[in-house]
């Protein structure tokens, strides 16, 4: 090695030094159990032990899964409630936190942020129980208000139309409070400077968000966005598992869902680990590419 | 910065702002309302659905058979636990890790081996059975390490946070290194005194992700006094099934009181965590900044 | 060369965990006493599997902080150790729906316990891996006849489902048959509202029943609230009584005319039935939002006295019908003799009345011991030796689950029924009343609990209609032959393709049944597209598979 080399490497010592504790523990916790993968290409009983004597049958999994007719209506359905999902998950919170950032009475401001972010906290066991009942068209209250405005009532989950409409609302309604922590943080973080020289320059509140609020927290908004882009094909097992009923299952069952039915409850586990690492390999590519256009196109490495 | 009377718009604006902040905070309550009215509701009237914002028939049967189990106890304590040791190692783990991966290429050569190294880990998993034989094979079953090692490295925090790193304006460190500080020191004294939001933020999420997650409890431990709390009251929640449940012993269907049941949990599991925030908030207010202005 | 170190790192652990497996010393089998229940003379260790179900593991909570007893360390255990000199020990418990996932990782491991219970597609499995001892000849020797008795009580099918090619691998954990009888509870305060003062003789009596209940404002509170019966999302639970009458069975494998084995949701039966709950659904005899009414959101309809007729479980009375009781004591459930809408009489369905299947461990040395276990057990809640107080139900109930089995005999409920019954006839004195029967006596009697009088004890004799009768009285009849029924023509582990296909086939059949009902498909045309559908999904190449292996 060159002198010039050898002088960063031992500058650079302490931070092999800060990475090795981590690195071990993804060897052991991590890479280790990725062993699993193969069951993908097996199919595997569990009886046999995970290093048993399994019978391979290569792609044979990959097969049954995508010529199952359904499989097909299955990723629209979870591909289409994602993208919703991923979108106003940033963008409800961002409006909800420079909102918030404009309310003056303190006591206002702290009191809102801890109470919208309890519903976060409930198991979607609990918050589908409460929302078959809110939303029955019978006696729910959200229909009792649609009937006294002359409409007919909506059967929001018993209704293949209304059923994605209905999971993805609710998801950030149960949702939007916790992440709307992220965006104030970052909105307090920037330099009150900035705002004052702003005024100085004659601008009113709306151009300040515009031009000083909403990039200050692009970076994060762009981060979030693609961290969510690799959840792509998870829409949300617990939720949609426990809203879900026989009628809308042309609209409402997800790639989650069904994994769940054949992978666990039909014990089809190669099947299920066969459509895991699929999902895996969408969102790596998912990632890498926002990856690329961002570093591209926005000059930004995002990680 | 002097103070303007605040035009038309702005009032119009105010009063609207505080009146959708308003009602969702009160849709909010009246939900945590209703499931507390829940919790303290006779079964007969739960079924019948009769109960709205106040208890139906109030009977404090749900939290007795809760505080008078000596396993619920015993699960609390070892979520108290796992919260504690988890939460340390979590932010032990994510500043190590996040510090060298601030770095750029041209400072630390091997930085995007690494960032690979941990980020494939994110993606790419071989299931929970090969875990449970792993940590079977350990001997870590039934112990807190199966339920804090696995997630010892949260990928997505290191990344927020290694993001924040790099907002920090390079002078400071350039100082301290002039100062003769090393990288220890770098990150020790001049990092992360700054980072407080980014840090209060990724407690917060540590703590919570410790102390909600019950799946892993459930399945990393072969018996039920090693279950953290919210794998315990996930086991008492009845089954709705009673035909697979093989139960015809009509005694004991009538005793179920499952949305009760579940709702005091409910309230219970939740409560020491909706505590916390409050006592974060102050960290978000103040700091620098999580996203610069870039030109 | 980092990577090279990792890459090899990686390697090294993985070889260590697999060559650490531990490899045990194989044990010697030890001797016991002459017998069904021979002591062993020294102490047999046996390492088994408990999965408790919610309710019973809630009551032990209770019982632990009355007697200190726990899963690990209770009467049972003790019983085991004290009788057998057989030691329990669990290498894994648990409760819940995770428990599948549990148990698919505990047998990852390579690490199988002793003696265990699995379901059917386990059972196959360890068996064509040759991982669990032929118990032929064991069972021959060893059952007791109490043992055989109870399994006899469940029908032949028990045993055939576990026998292959003669042989069986392990003792089945029977519970009973006649629990998926459905029952025809009807209120008889509402047929007195309406007018109605005897049983309903046909399909079509019934049904204008229903339409009274629906009609004539029977809770009387001058608004039009009411519907015919209740309904949850899973359909089959209400509905297999109601399409039973009309000779149809939309979850159930039957025999048809040839003697094939078909399923019965996609035959021609099925249409009529299915279409008169169109109508229903569509007259607004039914709760419309049943779509997403599961089971327990579906007692509401009851409890609220929305409606008063219930087509279920004969232990629903204690989850659906005693609410409806506690908000109105007027409510007085009673059942009726299903009608037929046929010239025969009605047959019902039934599934097969077995729980699990208890195997063991090729590396266990005393494989005997399976079936001794099971001697014992049974011994103690049912046996001349045995002690229902203190193993059935004492300081909590369902401590039987407590143990390591669980299994109850077909009959449970039957002969506490009929000792009951004779009690009140005066034909038998309370004091000579055993085990079980006076367990239920005392809650049906002297306890007048509301559900357990419906139950098993006696109706309140001042109605003026007839006909309506205790659950206990058909399920006599049940068990006497007087009530035809048939069980499951499928049941065991799944077929080759009914593993991959038959959820979803199920599914489907859910879809279309849902759909039909609340009007958004036809029972005609869309029918036939169902039939079809379902048939080159793999519904053909099952119907074949289950044909090859029940038919003649």
């Amino acid at each position: 090695m060159s002198s010039k080399r050898l002088k960063q490497a031992k500058k650079n010592l302490p931070l092999h030094l800060m990475l090795l504790p981590g690195v071990v523990l993804m060897l052991v916790f991590a890479y280790v159990p990725m062993y699993g993968i193969v069951i993908a290409f097996q199919q595997f009983v569990p009886a046999k032990g995970l290093f048993g004597n399994q019978t391979w049958v290569g792609l044979d999994n990959f097969r049954i899964v995508f010529t199952y007719p359904k499989i097909w209506q299955v990723l629209r359905n979870t591909v289409w409630i994602s993208i919703w999902k991923i979108v106003l998950s940033v963008v409800v919170p961002v409006v909800f936190a420079l909102l918030l950032n404009e309310i003056r009475l303190k006591v206002f401001k702290r009191s809102v942020q801890t109470i919208i972010y309890f519903p976060y906290f409930l198991s979607w066991v609990v918050f589908a129980g409460i929302l078959i009942d809110v939303l029955s068209p019978g006696t729910g209250i959200v229909n009792t208000f649609i009937k006294s405005l002359g409409l007919d009532p909506i059967y929001f989950l018993g209704n293949e139309n209304w059923f994605p409409t209905t999971v993805i609302t609710t998801d950030i309604l149960k949702t939007f409070g916790f992440n709307t922590v992220i965006y104030l943080a970052a909105i307090s973080g920037i330099h009150p400077e900035l705002y004052d020289v702003s005024a100085v320059d004659g601008a009113n509140r709306w151009q300040q968000v515009i031009h000083i609020t909403l990039p200050g927290i692009k970076i994060i908004v762009i981060l979030l966005t693609v961290l969510g882009m690799g959840n792509i094909l998870n829409a949300g097992f617990d939720q949609v598992w426990n809203l879900l009923n026989n009628n809308v299952l042309s609209t409402g069952e997800i790639l989650d869902t069904y994994v769940y039915r054949q992978g666990i409850l039909a014990r089809l586990y190669g099947q299920g680990a066969a459509i895991a690492l699929m999902k895996s390999v969408v969102s790596l590519g998912f990632i890498g590419s926002s990856y690329v256009i961002a570093y591209k196109y926005l000059n930004y490495r995002l990680f | 910065m002097t103070k303007h009377k605040p035009s038309k718009s702005r009032i119009v604006f105010n009063v609207f702002n505080y009146a959708i902040l308003g009602i969702s905070s009160l849709i909010a309550i009246l939900l945590f309302v209703h499931i507390v009215a829940l919790s303290f509701s006779d079964n007969t009237a739960i079924v019948s659905n009769q109960v709205r914002f106040l208890p139906v028939g109030f009977n404090v049967e749900a939290y007795k058979m809760l505080f008078q189990d000596t396993r619920f106890w015993r699960a609390f304590g070892i979520s108290v636990r796992r919260v504690i040791i988890g939460v340390s190692i979590n932010m032990t783990m994510i500043v190590l890790i996040a510090y060298p991966l601030s770095k750029y290429t041209h400072q630390f050569r091997m930085r995007n081996i690494y960032m690979w190294f941990f980020f494939i880990t994110a993606l790419f998993s071989g299931g929970i059975i090969p875990m449970f034989v792993l940590l079977n094979d350990m001997s870590l079953l039934n112990t807190v390490w199966a339920l804090v090692l696995p997630t010892a490295v949260p990928v997505f925090n290191v990344i927020l946070v290694l993001n924040f790193f790099r907002q920090l304006p390079q002078e400071i460190f350039e100082a301290a290194e002039m100062d003769g500080a090393n990288e220890f020191q770098k990150l020790f004294r001049v990092a992360l005194p700054i980072s407080k939001p980014v840090l209060a933020t990724v407690l917060l999420f540590s703590i919570v992700g410790h102390w909600n997650s019950w799946f892993d409890g459930i399945l990393f431990s072969t018996t039920i006094d090693a279950y953290p709390l919210q794998s315990y009251l996930q086991t008492i929640v009845i089954r709705q099934d009673f035909a697979s449940a093989g139960i015809t012993d009509p005694d004991s269907i009538a005793q179920l009181s499952n949305i009760s049941m579940k709702t005091a949990q409910i309230i219970i599991g939740m409560v020491p965590v909706l505590m916390i925030y409050p006592l974060l908030q102050r960290y978000f207010m103040t700091g620098i900044v999580l996203g610069s202005v870039k030109e | 060369m980092k990577r090279v170190l990792t890459i090899s790192m990686v390697f090294l652990l993985i070889g260590s965990l697999v060559a650490c497996r531990k490899d045990e010393d194989p044990r010697d089998n030890i001797d016991a006493e002459e017998g069904y229940l021979g002591k062993y003379v020294d102490t047999l260790n046996v390492e088994m599997i408990k999965y408790i179900d919610p309710t019973a593991s809630s009551n032990l909570a209770r019982l632990t902080s009355i007697t200190g007893e726990t899963l690990e360390d209770n009467r049972w255990i003790r019983g085991f150790k004290n009788d057998l000199n057989i030691q329990i020990t669990y290498s894994l418990t648990g409760s819940g729906d995770t428990f599948l996932t549990q148990w698919s990782g505990k047998m990852a491991t390579g690490d199988l316990p002793d003696v265990f219970q699995v379901g059917y597609a386990d059972y196959k499995e360890l068996l064509e891996a040759d991982l669990i001892w032929d118990l032929t000849d064991v069972f021959d020797e060893y059952a007791s006849p109490l043992l055989q008795s109870i399994i006899a009580e469940g029908g032949d099918e028990v045993m055939d489902s576990v026998t292959v090619d003669g042989k069986i691998y392990g003792v089945p954990q029977v519970v009973s048959q006649y629990d998926s009888y459905k029952y025809l509870w009807i209120r008889r305060d509402w047929m007195e509202q309406v007018g109605v003062y005897d049983a309903p003789q046909t399909a079509d009596d019934l049904i204008e029943l229903m339409r009274l209940f629906v009609e004539e404002d029977p809770d009387q509170n001058g608004q039009d609230d009411t519907y015919a019966f209740s309904l949850s999302n899973d359909l089959w639970h209400n509905l297999e009584g109601f399409f039973a009458m009309y000779g149809a069975y939309p979850d159930s494998w039957v025999l048809d005319n040839d003697g094939d084995i078909v399923l019965g949701a996609i035959q021609d039966s099925i249409k009529e039935p299915l279409q008169v709950l169109q109508t229903m659904y569509h007259d607004g005899w039914i709760n419309p939002e049943f779509i997403t009414l599961d089971y327990s959101k579906s007692k509401a309809d009851i409890a609220n006295g929305k409606a008063g007729i219930f087509m279920g479980a004969h232990y629903n009375a204690s989850d659906f019908l005693l609410p409806s009781k506690n908000n109105d004591p007027e409510a007085d459930w009673a059942v009726f003799p299903w009608p037929s809408a046929t010239d025969s009489t009605v047959v019902h369905q039934l599934e097969l009345g077995v729980n699990s299947i208890l195997v063991a461990n090729k590396d266990f040395p005393n494989p005997e011991a399976a079936v001794k276990m099971l001697n014992y057990y049974y011994e103690m809640l049912y046996g001349e030796t045995g002690d229902y107080d203190t193993f059935g139900n004492d300081q909590v109930d369902l401590i039987w689950a407590m143990g390591p089995f669980f299994s109850y005999r077909p009959t449970i409920n039957l002969v506490p029924y009929q000792d009951i019954q004779k009690v009140l006839n005066g034909e038998m004195n309370v004091a000579d009343l055993q085990g079980a029967s006076l367990d239920y006596y005392e809650s049906t009697i002297i306890e007048q609990k509301y559900d357990w009088k419906i139950m098993f004890g006696e109706l309140p004799d001042n109605s003026v209609v007839s006909g309506g009768q205790t659950a206990g009285y058909y399920l006599e009849q049940l068990a006497n032959g007087e009530i035809e029924y048939f069980i499951n023509r499928f049941y065991g582990e799944p077929t080759e393709s009914m593993a991959i296909v038959g959820q979803q086939l199920g599914l489907m059949s859910l879809e279309y049944f849902t759909k039909a009902i609340s009007g958004q498909r036809n029972t005609t045309t869309d029918f036939d597209d169902f039939v079809q559908s379902w048939l080159e999904n793999g519904g053909t190449v099952m119907t074949e598979e289950i044909n090859e292996k029940f038919g003649d």
